[in-house]
């Protein structure tokens, strides 16, 4: 039960990440129907969101300690990167009223933070678990 | 072993126990900080729109609905384009008791290239203009020249850079300290230039028409200052007699609504930290006291390896201080990170000019925070402390049997 904690947390906030990237905490929509700026950025997220939640899946299922490490690092860079989706790889609009700017970039940014330091966390524990094994 | 890895090992033998308590003061700190940084910021930010609004009375078109639509524009920046004939501002001056009137014109853009949406362009006469002028001499100290333009701190470009509206080139010269209102994302520029920019509009077939007077010579809104010793409100009245087709608002009106609505903003957010507080005081002195039953024959063992009841007590006092400061640093954390980021959401969600406190502020904000809440912890654990202190070994240990 301990050993799945953090990637149950890692997969409840990539779930929050990409139904969030559709729903509430997504791009501007316009209302005339042409593109924003920050579509790209909001698909993006949506990707990195999915691309942890696999992740988280695959970690729960697989028991092996080492490859559990490799995800965990795999789900670390994906959250590290994910930091900069909107904003710095991916532009969201230029005026700090608009959604993105508002509600889109801070979310997903304490969001992807907060992947980050799950993964951190899960490594941890993956790697005691080991040498502790190797005791 | 030492005090100190006594009491840390007395923590993490019951990590349920100690997590719940860490929660717990996390929860008030969060609050408590959260909750007076709202309230300091709507207040920075009424006292902000105080000062620029700078004007006593404001004249606008009779279709302009008034309160509403200024009120709008000020707040949240809501795109106010309505025109009256020009001719009403020198009727503004030969009113009685007036000391300066100053026009502005307003002018929605299309999609800016900054942004997506549009932004209100407003031109005022820098010869006359009282309102606008005191506060761009702030970021620019030279006059303000034909198609430069001067930004609201929201409107994403930098001093230097070419700004595109409906096809013109302005440059942008200055860049306006926030104001936390809705005047932070509109683009200012002199008269020539907003005529320039109205006649570039007539070609996108985006007209300001009015219903009578010359469509090239209109005005937005006239700023007003009354002279000294005036009623303002007699001044407003006259004004509301003397020109036509336009309504006179008392800017201090317009202050008292904001101040009415910020201060019942501030008195919900007021008894929500109140409610907070007393729930979770009850339920950390429900915590308390059940860990004196929990934690009786532990306690009872302390005693008769040697512990003084002085030492018992101060013991549990330290447990309870390492808890509620941990949980209220956690706590003011997580409370900037709920709050600062999301500053822009509060501001329009609120529709009230909001103005985050400086640094210096924030952190005497957060220390009081943490400070308050491990006190308040503290206080709560010391009752628990001296019962707990008061144990007789050899009675609790019987019993235990």
């Amino acid at each position: 039960m301990k050993k799945n904690v953090f990637c149950g947390l890692l997969l409840a906030l990539a779930a929050v990440i990409a139904i969030g990237s559709v729903t509430v905490l997504g791009p501007c929509v316009h209302e005339d129907g042409s593109e924003a700026p920050c579509i790209g950025a909001g698909r993006a997220v949506l990707i990195g969101g999915c691309a942890l939640a696999i992740l988280a899946v695959l970690i729960l299922f697989i028991r092996k300690s080492s490859v559990r490490i490799v995800l965990f690092f795999i789900s670390l860079f994906v959250a590290a990167v994910g930091i900069a989706l909107p904003g710095t790889i991916f532009p969201v609009c230029r005026m700090d009223t608009m959604h993105c700017r508002a509600v889109m970039q801070p979310a997903m940014v304490i969001l992807f933070a907060s992947e980050l330091i799950v993964s951190v966390c899960g490594l941890i524990v993956e790697w005691n678990r080991i040498r502790r094994e190797r005791a | 072993m030492n005090h100190f890895s006594l009491m840390i090992r007395n923590l993490t033998r019951r990590p349920g126990r100690t997590i719940s308590l860490i929660l717990l003061t996390a929860f008030l700190a969060m609050s408590l900080f959260c909750g007076t940084i709202v309230v300091s910021s709507l207040r920075r930010g009424l006292a902000s729109m105080e000062n620029r609004l700078g004007a006593d009375i404001i004249v606008v078109p009779a279709e302009a609905e008034s309160k509403a639509s200024m009120k709008n524009l000020l707040l949240q920046g809501t795109i106010g384009t309505f025109y009256m004939d020009a001719s009403a501002l020198e009727k503004v001056r030969e009113t009685e008791g007036v000391e300066k009137a100053s026009a502005q014109i307003f002018l929605s853009s299309m999609k800016a290239d900054c942004c997506s949406v549009k932004v209100q362009i407003i031109g005022f006469d820098p010869e006359n203009d009282f309102v606008v002028q005191p506060w761009i001499a702030e970021s620019l100290n030279c006059p303000l020249g034909d198609m430069e333009v001067v930004v609201g701190s929201r409107v994403e470009t930098d001093v230097g850079n070419n700004f595109r509206i409906y096809d013109r080139s302005c440059r942008v010269v200055a860049k306006l300290a926030s104001t936390g209102t809705g005047l932070d994302t509109a683009v200012y520029c002199n008269m020539n230039t907003i005529h320039i920019l109205l006649q570039a509009a007539e070609e996108k077939g985006i007209f300001h028409k009015i219903d009578s007077g010359n469509d090239s010579e209109v005005v937005s809104a006239i700023y007003v200052k009354v002279l000294s010793g005036t009623d303002p409100g007699l001044v407003n009245s006259r004004l509301n007699g003397h020109v036509r087709k336009a309504t006179a608002i008392r800017t201090a009106g317009m202050m008292t609504e904001v101040s009415d609505s910020l201060s019942g903003v501030s008195r919900t957010i007021a008894v929500l930290i109140g409610a907070i507080w007393v729930l979770a005081l009850i339920i950390l002195f429900i915590v308390f006291s059940m860990m004196v039953n929990e934690r009786r024959r532990e306690l009872a063992v302390y005693r008769l390896l040697g512990m003084s009841r002085k030492m018992l007590s101060g013991m549990i006092l330290k447990e309870t201080a390492l808890c509620s400061f941990t949980g209220a640093l956690c706590g003011t954390v997580l409370g900037a990170i709920l709050v600062f980021p999301f500053t822009t959401l509060i501001e329009t969600s609120l529709k009230l000019p909001y103005l985050a406190p400086g640094a210096g502020t924030v952190a005497l904000y957060a220390c009081i925070a943490i400070l308050v809440t491990a006190a308040v912890g503290c206080v709560s654990g010391f009752r628990t402390a001296s019962r707990l202190s008061q144990v007789d070994p050899g009675t609790t240990l019987r019993e235990g049997v």
